[in-house]
């Protein structure tokens, strides 16, 4: 046919396929949620330079000042200046839900890659027992642990919420480490002389590390809601150290004089953090959903 | 050329299914491997021959016997604590499917580093990275691969930077597990031939096993084969591929096609049942 | 025959003992925490008293209490004063601390329960309502407004909420169970159950709606669906009839496991309304350091915790065999309280 003498049987050329018409950048990020956050997170951490009054001071002649223009968000009961608060414990509040998070973080992944690569019987005891620890409601823990810890300061309430919330990180981690540990690339590691230190970071974290990112920046979210939950409740933090949840454990008082800016004003600001990191987080979270629905 | 490197006596290994019942995967095997030789395993799917291997490189604790390795006993945890690093450096696997025995997440670089990394050696070629690219040009590959992940490369390409991983320790043994058993037929002439051209210019002993006869009889210097976790024939491949002793090594050698497709149709293939011999 | 039931006589006792197990090293856990903790434990049985003792008194008082003896057979005794009913004497309220859990814990099942009831029901028809109008206005509007709901800290609302409808509106009472001096009236109950049950179901209902919906949206992109178009059924048929059909134990066995996260929620909301039930108790327990009160109260949350665990695994297995204890838990966060 041809003057080819032969074909490679099977063999054809691949055209160049464009992918997928390329979406703008900004779709495939939250950008919108990681600008507040940014700008929040900038703001708290140059406090100094924004506040207008010193957050700890208390001006007893201006208690319960509705915002203005002298106080921007209005004062406290205590007389504190709202506004300046708001920086000064937005710095707090971002530190522990950041520093538990790391916290837990380490715990559970730890914890679910020694689980996951133990024996059958012993990653049964340990999964159980941990069940069983957790199923102690966090109450008693954080009183003793607080205790053990010498009150309630911004690092001993950090640990106190990273021990008590690495239970579904460590789950997950220990699935996954399950499922690859017995991979070919794990043995040819261990019969290099890798350590289990060595597998872990190499092999195993880059492996189960885009399933629980998705957790970890929820662990951030559970950890502030935590923090301010028990600062609220006069069990977290004391009211000297401002934080978003010591700020509203004044509002049994304001909601006696009807003073709304101090339950709404660092409750917003809560929320707004809250909702971003939550849209962070499920940016992270694979879409499944591809085909079309058949309904 | 005559010194004995590894030295398997009577090893036997039994995988456990539950209490009552385990399966005898390697039953008293032994042989010896000289220095620098190329010794082949041939044998059909579950005849021992990948159990074997992880016993001879402590992945597998057997059940019975002892595995000598420059008379030192790897199957003796104090002995193998003592001689670790150096055993786990002079000793290097190959894996059967290149796909799963190196990280899809690791760039190639970092692949053919890991064991430098992990016994913290420093090479005469200065940074890791030096080294890797030199391991990768002596398997045959360009240095632009060096950055590539695994799933960028092709089936033979992944298996040369698994070999490159394995040569990158200089090692004195090499225990390749059926190296070539997924990859295209074109490619493992090139793997083979990439074999036969590194061992004789770094001279180290390997292992090979395989259950492709051709290829076998290509490379090794002596050839074992093995039925049903024993070790039923030993012999120079000269003498195994023209004067076959066990009856289950005919029937092996009957196996293999040959290229007149007239005669191989009416030639007559052995069935070879162990029952009955 | 003979053969299964033996299966499940086997299978039920096994159940049993995990359970029996489980509360027993859970009560050692919590007792020696409570040891561990700081604070006279004198102070728990004698009160104020004990600051008046004079040392020969002390020590004849922790002789008599046994508080000499090593914390294991503290523990043993404890646990025989358990098996018979007596836990102790609450330091705060100066009374049987069973005969305290018993006066609060009626309102803590009302507020839970009704609230577990509605979420029950109500989560199944928003995810429904998200898959009927996928990718529509209606089901990005639930989407947006559950992720919002989901964000706000429980303590937060209950406050908006109070200072809403109690401080400025004054339609509905802020605090309490019921009107002062009207425990038996049932309107009065209803009135100040409200606000609570509303925080309750709104805090938590996007949770499983959300996992409704997607459970939903995954089952109506298999085949049968398009066979049963096919065939003719009208989309409710379809969607109700068959997918959810196929959703629905695995929601079931979500929610048993979910039935402490639910409570656990209550507790927050309790202290904010000031409602007298277990999660105010707990609170005041662990601001005065009313050790006796606190273990009984985090002792019973965790049976609560255990049971509902062993009965969701034990649903799941039923549903799917292949589902062994690994994935049961997976779905819950844990939260504080």
């Amino acid at each position: 046919m041809t003057e080819k003498d032969f074909e490679l049987a099977g063999i054809r050329t691949v055209e160049e396929q464009p992918l997928r018409a390329k979406r703008k950048w900004y779709k495939e990020y939250p950008v919108v949620s990681m600008l507040f956050l940014g700008i929040m997170i900038v703001e708290c951490f140059f406090c100094e330079q924004i506040m207008t009054v010193n957050p700890t001071y208390m001006d007893l002649e201006h208690c319960n000042v509705a915002p203005g223009r002298k106080f921007l968000f209005g004062t406290d009961t205590l007389g504190r200046d709202i506004f300046s608060m708001i920086w000064y414990g937005g710095r707090v509040s971002l530190l522990i839900g950041f520093v538990a998070t790391a916290i837990s973080t380490a715990i559970g992944v730890l914890f679910g890659a020694v689980s996951g690569v133990a024996s059958p019987r012993a990653d049964a005891f340990l999964m159980r027992a941990v069940e069983i620890v957790l199923s102690i409601p966090n109450l008693l823990m954080i009183v003793l642990l607080q205790a053990v810890l010498g009150g309630a300061g911004v690092i001993g309430i950090s640990i106190v919420i990273g021990i008590t919330g690495w239970m579904s990180i460590a789950k997950v981690v220990r699935t996954e480490v399950r499922q690859i540990r017995n991979s070919e690339y794990v043995i040819a590691s261990k019969c290099m002389g890798g350590s289990f230190w060595h597998i872990l970071w190499r092999h195993f974290l880059p492996n189960f590390w885009p399933s629980i990112m998705f957790m970890v920046v929820m662990n951030v979210r559970t950890a502030i809601v935590a923090e301010s939950t028990l600062s609220f409740m006069g069990i977290g933090l004391p009211l000297e150290i401002v934080s978003w949840g010591s700020m509203l454990a004044l509002s049994q008082q304001a909601l006696m004089t009807g003073s709304w800016w101090m339950i709404l004003i660092p409750g917003c600001f809560l929320i707004v953090t809250l909702m971003c990191v939550t849209d962070i987080g499920n940016s992270l979270r694979r879409d499944s959903n591809q085909r079309q629905s058949n309904l | 050329m005559s010194e004995i490197l590894i030295d398997v006596q009577n090893v036997t290994h039994h995988f456990k299914l539950n209490r009552k019942t385990a399966i005898c995967a390697v039953d008293q095997v032994s042989f010896q491997i000289k220095k620098g030789e190329i010794l082949g395993l041939v044998g059909e799917s579950g005849a021992g021959k990948s159990t074997l291997a992880r016993c001879i490189m402590n992945l597998y604790q057997p059940t019975a016997g002892r595995i000598l390795y420059k008379g030192i006993d790897t199957c003796d945890r104090r002995q193998f604590k003592e001689h670790k690093k150096m055993l786990q450096t002079k000793r290097q696997l190959i894996f059967q499917d290149s796909t799963s025995s190196i990280n899809q997440r690791m760039k190639a670089v970092d692949i053919i580093a890991e064991p430098l990394r992990i016994n913290h050696v420093h090479t005469p070629r200065g940074s890791a990275r030096a080294e890797a690219e030199f391991q990768l040009h002596y398997v045959g590959m360009d240095a632009g691969c060096l950055d590539k992940y695994p799933p960028e490369l092709s089936g033979g390409e992944r298996q040369r930077i698994a070999i490159a991983r394995a040569l990158s320790m200089e090692p004195e043994l090499l225990v390749a597990d059926e190296p070539i058993a997924s990859l295209d037929v074109s490619i493992q002439a090139q793997i083979i031939n990439l074999f036969k051209h590194l061992q004789k210019e770094h001279g180290f002993t390997f292992l090979f096993i395989s259950h492709d006869l051709a290829m076998v009889e290509y490379l090794c210097d002596r050839v074992g084969v093995m039925y049903q976790g024993r070790l039923v024939e030993l012999a120079p491949t000269r003498d195994l591929f023209s004067n076959p002793q066990h009856p289950y090594t005919r029937t092996l050698l009957s196996a293999i096609p040959l290229p007149d497709p007239k005669r191989e149709r009416n030639r007559r293939k052995g069935v070879y049942d162990a029952q009955k011999s | 025959m003979m053969h299964r039931r033996a299966e499940l006589l086997i299978y039920c006792i096994k159940k049993i003992l995990s359970f029996v197990i489980s509360i027993v090293f859970l009560s050692l856990v919590v007792f020696y925490i409570s040891r561990w903790a700081p604070g006279d434990p004198l102070v728990s049985y004698y009160g104020d008293r004990v600051e008046k003792m004079s040392p020969e008194e002390r020590e004849w008082a922790e002789e008599r209490l046994g508080l000499n003896d090593p914390v294991y057979v503290q523990y043993i005794r404890w646990a025989q004063n358990a098996l018979h009913g007596s836990f102790g004497i609450s330091y705060k309220y100066k009374t049987d601390v069973t005969e305290v859990i018993g006066g609060r814990i009626g309102n803590t099942l009302l507020l839970g329960g009704i609230g577990f009831l509605l979420i029950f029901l109500l989560a199944p028809v928003v995810g429904i309502l998200c898959v009927w109008y996928e990718n529509k206005l209606p089901d990005k509007m639930i989407s947006r407004v559950g992720t919002i709901s989901s964000c706000i800290p429980e303590f937060w609302f209950s406050l908006v909420l109070i200072l809403v409808f109690s401080v400025i509106f004054k339609i509905l009472p802020g605090s309490g169970a019921y009107d002062i001096g009207k425990s038996n009236d049932v309107l009065s109950r209803i009135r100040h159950l409200i606000l609570p049950l509303a925080v309750v179901v709104i805090s938590h209902i996007w949770y499983y709606a959300y996992m409704v919906r997607n459970k939903l949206l995954e089952e109506v992109r298999a085949d049968y669906v398009l066979l049963a178009k096919a065939k003719g059924l009208s989309r409710s048929r379809i969607l109700l009839g068959h997918c959810l059909r196929n959703v629905m134990p695995s929601y079931i066995s979500i929610m048993a496991i979910s039935i402490p996260h639910i409570l656990g929620g209550t507790y927050i909301v309790e202290t904010v309304f000031s409602y007298p039930g277990i999660g105010t108790l707990a609170y005041e327990s662990a601001r005065y350091k009313d050790y006796n009160l606190l273990m009984l109260v985090c002792i019973l949350s965790g049976v609560v915790v255990i049971f509902c665990n062993i009965i969701g695994q034990a649903i799941n297995e039923r549903i799917d065999p292949r589902i062994k204890a690994e994935k049961t838990g997976e779905a819950l966060e844990v939260e504080v309280l």
